[in-house]
């Protein structure tokens, strides 16, 4: 197959794993079940209160499954109005993250950047911090991060540190918080979540701090559940759950889902203690009495990530009374769960991807690779190359993917498609990244 | 006057900085208003008077309340999709 139907095919693909499109209802390729209660919910439960409430919506990117969804049901209801919503959104993002689908026409960053005189201006210096942060090689690039559509404003920094010339995502995010905090200051909040909110320990930390900062949050839990009242039934379910989805073919991604599910099977384990001891007992789970115990054990600087894991991987440190050992076994399983799910993981997609990457084309020119790679981007998320190093299966298989692997981590790849160039990188160390050889199977 | 001067400027009235930009989606023509800060802009940007902040960005009617959606992914890194119809 060549590079260019690549390309072709992984705009189909897109639709697969990025925010989906709510009209897309019912067709072969839209949301599932469980993804399309989420949009039921934001359309019946959310857009009511924030039209009655005249809401400001802080929404993440299009890749965000809630901005997505929210960002057809504003644009739906802004036309149905006249042009103007009872609410308003904000999406606050960076020009460096946008830059890839800021040249992709009639894209929302494309419309943004077009119409912007500010960003036009300042786009050559995005274009350099991200060429100088990433490498000239677009595989390094973010690939598909877009405003979503529907906010009634777009605030974007450009996310460059110039006396480095490197990008820069420090200044946006302490914005984002702190606009966050502001509206709290002032107005009534509430953060909504669901589905998969980052990994596993850096999700867990970014929501553990925003409850820590006194923010309400609501996690949702769109998946049919059965009526479980102990943790027993609750890893019965959640692992026979898993299974089911192994069978065909799938992981179990949706983490906050599943601390969604815990969390209401701890509160029924309470609301029983409580009818069983009387009027007088307090139960201790109430609220988000599950962050409390993640408190515990998160650190704050995401830098300590690796301590934090340790940590929650080390009974020893743990110090609890009976009512917090119940929640304790809750995290606990949720981590037992992940470490079979990574296991799982593992085995299905080596199975899957090995055997799509033998039908990956042999590229014959640099062109034709970066073609490829940028196809495989789109397809798998591949940023800098760090889901290939986590599975390092791929790194030994013998066709593109060692390859890629000197793409992504190196800039020695030759500058022109020409033998001269090939040999002067082979001179440095570096052997040409294209072959003409057959792959192996 | 330098460029930092200049930024500093700008912010300070930050009316200036906001730009309505003609957006279209799904056919349907919106007019939201973009704020473009640099880096050194948005840290000297000052939310402790949100009532300037919102004045600035014209944001009407007054909110009486902020959802804030987190990201919340659904089949992103693998692939292989997480769930299937009715799950």
């Amino acid at each position: 197959m060549m590079a260019s139907e690549w390309s072709k095919h992984s705009v189909e693909l897109k639709d697969i794993w990025s925010g989906y499109d709510f009209f897309k209802f019912g067709r072969e390729k839209g949301p599932t079940a469980t993804d399309r209660k989420t949009a039921i919910f934001l359309c019946e439960a959310v857009l009511s209160v924030a039209i009655q409430t005249n809401a400001i919506l802080l929404v993440s990117v299009d890749s965000c499954s809630l901005a997505k969804a929210w960002g057809d049901f504003v644009a739906d209801v802004t036309t149905k109005r006249g042009g103007k919503a009872p609410f308003n959104a904000i999406n606050v993002g960076h020009a460096t993250n946008y830059y890839s689908q800021s040249l992709v026409p009639w894209t929302i960053a494309y419309q943004l950047r077009l119409g912007s005189k500010r960003w036009r201006h300042n786009q050559k210096r995005i274009s350099n911090a991200v060429e100088s942060s990433n490498s000239k090689w677009r595989v390094n690039w973010k690939q598909l991060k877009c405003p979503p559509a529907g906010c009634s404003y777009y605030i974007i920094t450009d996310a460059v540190n110039d006396k480095k010339n490197k990008v820069d995502l420090s200044a946006a995010r302490t914005l984002m918080k702190n606009l966050t905090a502001a509206f709290a200051k002032s107005l009534p909040s509430i953060g909504v979540v669901t589905l998969r909110h980052n990994g596993f320990e850096t999700g867990a930390l970014s929501l553990s701090n925003y409850v820590r900062r006194g923010l309400p949050l609501l996690m949702l839990d769109s998946r049919d559940r059965p009526q479980v009242n102990s943790l027993e039934e609750a890893e019965a379910h959640l692992r026979d759950f898993e299974a089911r989805l192994n069978k065909g073919g799938m992981i179990d991604n949706y983490k906050d889902s599943n601390w969604s599910f815990l969390h209401t099977v701890l509160q029924r384990i309470e609301e029983q203690k409580k009818k069983m001891s009387g009027a007088d007992w307090e139960g201790k789970t109430e609220g988000l009495e599950i962050f409390k115990v993640l408190e515990d054990h998160v650190v704050k600087e995401k830098s300590e990530i690796e301590k934090f894991r340790q940590r929650i991987s080390s009974d020893a440190t743990i110090r609890m009374d009976a009512t917090e050992n119940l929640v304790q076994q809750a995290v606990d399983l949720i981590k037992d769960l992940e470490e079979d799910r990574q296991t799982n993981d593992m085995t299905i997609r080596t199975r899957q991807e090995i055997a799509h990457f033998n039908e990956l084309p042999d590229p014959r020119s640099i062109d034709e690779l970066d073609e490829i790679l940028l196809a495989e981007i789109q397809r798998w998320n591949l940023n800098k190359g760090r889901l290939l190093q986590r599975h390092k299966i791929f790194l030994e298989h013998p066709h593109l993917f060692k390859a890629i692997k000197r793409v992504a981590k190196t800039d020695r790849f030759p500058q022109k498609n020409t033998i001269e160039d090939s040999k002067s990188c082979s001179r440095h160390g570096t052997r040409s990244t294209f072959s003409t050889s057959k792959p192996c199977a | 006057m330098t460029r930092k001067d200049l930024e500093d400027l700008q912010i300070q009235t930050i009316y200036s900085l906001v730009e309505p930009t003609p957006v279209e989606v799904n056919g349907n023509s919106m007019m939201p208003k973009l704020l473009f800060l640099t880096n050194h802009q948005c840290r000297q940007l000052d939310l402790s008077n949100l009532e300037k902040f919102t004045q600035a960005m014209d944001i009407n009617p007054p909110p009486k309340l902020v959802i804030n959606l987190l990201p919340s992914n659904a089949r992103q890194m693998t692939g292989v999709c997480s769930a299937v119809d009715g799950q």
